[in-house]
Formats: C-alpha cells, structure tokens, sequence
C-alpha cells in the first residue's frame, strides 16, 4: 500500500537550515554557526517587557551564589532566575498534583507540621478548591 | 533552611501506589513550601522494575514537577558511593545516602535503621 509524501514548500530545501526553530523565509541570511548569538523571540531578556532587580547579598551568599553558577556551568541570573521559578513558577504543577493524588486540607497539615513549615493559609487552600471546583 | 526530601524505593512505591498518603502529602507541602525533592535515579530504577505499569504514571508526574530533580548516578560518584557502601551491595541504599548528604535533606524511607548503619549522620523520615 503506497502512503502519499509530505509535500515540500519551495522555500524548504533540503539542506536548509531554520535558525531557532523559525521559519527560515522570515528571518534570511543568518548561519547555523551564528544562530546562537540570534535573540530568540521567546526569551525573556529580548521582549522588550523584562524588568530588572537589584538585591543586595552578604559577602557569604554572594559567594555561595557565584560557586553555585560556576558549579553549574551557568551564570549567577540563571541561578537566580531558577530559583525564582522554583518559588513561583511551580505552584500550578503542586496544585495539580495534590488535586491528582487527592490530598486534602489534613493531609497536608499533617505533612507542613513533619516538615516544620507553616500550614497552607484559608487562602492558599482557597485557591487550590477553586482550582478543584473549576475542573469538575 | 527550605524543606526537601530524599526519596527511597519504599517512598516512591508509597508515591505510585499511595498505600498511605504521607508520601504524597510530603512531597506536595515540599515543593509547595519552594523546597525540592530528590530522587536518586538507582531508586527510580528499582520501583519502575516492580511498580505495575498503571501507577508508574503517577512517578512520571513526579518527576515532571519543577522542584524535583532526578540525580543521575555517574562515574564521578562511583568512588564515594563506593566508600559508603564498604562492601555492600546494595548500590540504591549508597547512592540515596551519597544524594542525603549532598542535600542535606532528610530521607523518606520504612528502611531507617538500615541506611543510618551506612551513615549515621543522615536524618531520617520515617514512613508510616
């Protein structure tokens, strides 16, 4: 039995290489070897809308911090932006898991005061019951 | 200092097949509270080898989570488990202790007495 081929646009020669994934007839002209230098249009830093932050650290954690990036491989704001998505950015991801395994407000209670951290607030637990309430 | 946890064999099963809810319940007030959990990759191995295919989706949501890092056992660790183990066998017990002491986050096992008879200065929390 014979499957048609995908067709090829014109414009997508074999050997033709799309910087950054991006369709190659929008941004011409720029090499594979150069295409890391390219600002990708999905980084933060290039959308026009990042904001800065000055923190003032003790000489120990500056040096903790600069350890942990060299460590690493990365540099200090990637450090500094991992831990500030770990803080914010993975409270979707634990709402869902506690709604997929079931948790209930003591089951966590129980588990915040093993691990010595405050409870969950009546806000907190607000917003995961409306998560709840939202996907029945 | 934030929560963390380091999860034994018996932990990630507790996880997959949630004979009680203290696993879970762990992990999540864990990651909620902006710690992280760790999961050695020798453990991972051991549970998906005996875990039944239906609640090995549960670790794969785990391990999907921001906040939970798989470590990875590499050549550049095979001296200091190694020196952990002092003859033993049992690599998954050396490279949970190798990730306790690098964490320094307590680990959630039923296997307590065994591990701190590897390395009596890791914490334990034990399952219920």
């Amino acid at each position: 039995m014979a499957f048609p081929l995908p067709s090829r646009r014109d414009d997508d020669k074999p050997g033709t290489a799309r910087p950054g994934g991006s369709n190659g007839a929008e941004e011409p002209g720029v090499p594979v070897w150069l295409a890391h230098r390219q600002p990708r249009r999905d980084d933060p830093e290039h959308d026009g809308s990042a904001t800065s932050v000055t923190i003032e650290l003790d000489r120990a954690d500056y040096e903790a911090l600069t350890r942990k990036a060299r460590a690493d491989g990365k540099r200090v704001a990637d450090v500094v932006r991992a831990a500030v998505q770990r803080e914010i950015g993975n409270k979707p991801h634990v709402i869902a898991l506690i709604h997929r395994w079931d948790l209930n407000r003591e089951d966590l209670d129980s588990a915040a005061d093993a691990l010595g951290v405050a409870r969950l607030s009546d806000e907190e637990w607000g917003q995961i019951s409306a998560h709840r309430n939202r996907r029945i | 200092m934030l929560p963390g946890r380091v999860l034994d064999v018996s932990a990630l099963i507790d996880i997959a097949v949630a004979k009680t809810k203290y696993a879970r319940a762990v992990t999540a007030t864990c990651l909620s509270s902006g710690g992280g959990i760790c999961v050695p990759a020798t453990a991972l191995a051991a549970v998906y080898s005996i875990a039944p295919l239906s609640t090995q989706v549960e670790l794969f949501e785990l391990i999907s989570t921001p906040g939970v890092t798989v470590d990875d056992f590499t050549a550049g660790k095979v001296g200091d488990i190694a020196e952990i183990l002092d003859g033993s066998r049992d690599v998954t017990a050396g490279h949970v202790i190798w990730c306790a002491r690098h964490t320094r986050w307590p680990v959630l096992t039923d296997r307590g007495e065994q591990l701190a008879a590897y390395d009596p200065h890791i914490t334990i929390d034990a399952l219920p």
